[in-house]
């Protein structure tokens, strides 16, 4: 029951993450990095137990990032951008397709988990980021190895476990 | 690595990420070159004219930006460009 989510306070978070990306829209991977720096829900907790705290994320999405250039033949060394990207957005303002997306898909994993627990939990969150098998979020952890399927269990389980 | 050789990436889910990435960049790159222009002295019209964009729309994208980096809030135009260009260089130009 704590872990009813505060939805307004993660896209908020994940605003704060897509501005130190440098990147002028939120998107689904700025939610999942919100989600790893609050080990106080569900959704955190499992994320950190798995290894994937918000340090291993954001390494997992900048090799992500670099390998899809790389695909392109560019570098990203090739070009002088500031280190620290957070000077280069001020406020990320608009929200992508992909949170759009995993909202969705997080309110339909909310729908399936029975008419008792309505409010929308941490994990349901996390499994609508986890849902897509094409774009930023599962390219990322496949860089790192990461089972996605099993970390999807994992989730469904401790939902059906508290209920 | 054979693929990087003739820029083809090795399958369709690369190549259209690549696309997300690249976008990405342009951002980034974006940022950081109208910073640049406007410490160089390029009004906002000028900036506008060379992204092939309408000044409002470039004015939008970065200027809350460029004033949150200067000294001044919310200023107007010509302050926020006065602003941006009293900011010191913090990082050294690289000129080709």
């Amino acid at each position: 029951m704590s872990d009813r989510l505060d939805l307004r306070r993660i896209v908020r978070e994940a605003r704060v993450e897509a501005s130190a990306a440098g990147s002028a829209r939120v998107e689904a991977e700025h939610l999942l990095l919100a989600l790893s720096a609050r080990p106080d829900t569900d959704a955190g907790r499992l994320l950190v137990d798995r290894g994937l705290d918000h340090g291993t994320l954001s390494r997992a999405l900048d090799l992500e990032f670099e390998h899809s250039l790389a695909s392109v033949g560019v570098r990203l060394d090739d070009f002088a951008l500031p280190h620290e990207r957070t000077a280069l957005v001020r406020e990320s303002r608009w929200l992508g397709r992909s949170v759009q997306i995993a909202m969705q898909r997080a309110m339909k994993a909310r729908a399936g988990h029975g008419r008792s627990r309505r409010q929308l939990q941490s994990l349901h969150l996390l499994l609508g980021i986890m849902a897509p098998d094409l774009g930023t979020v599962p390219r990322a952890l496949a860089a790192i190895g990461v089972d996605r399927d099993a970390l999807i269990d994992e989730a469904r389980l401790t939902l059906a476990r508290a209920a | 690595m054979s693929a990087f050789d003739s820029k083809e990436p090795q399958n369709v889910s690369d190549g259209l990420a690549a696309v997300v990435a690249l976008r990405r960049l342009a951002d980034l790159i974006e940022s950081a070159q109208v910073d640049r222009a406007l410490r160089e002295g390029w009004s906002w019209s000028e900036i506008a004219e060379a992204l092939g964009v309408t000044r409002q729309a470039v004015h939008k994208k970065h200027a809350r930006r460029v004033a949150a980096a200067g000294p001044g809030r919310a200023l107007p135009d010509a302050e926020a460009v006065a602003a941006a260009a009293a900011t010191p260089d913090d990082e050294p130009e690289e000129e080709p």
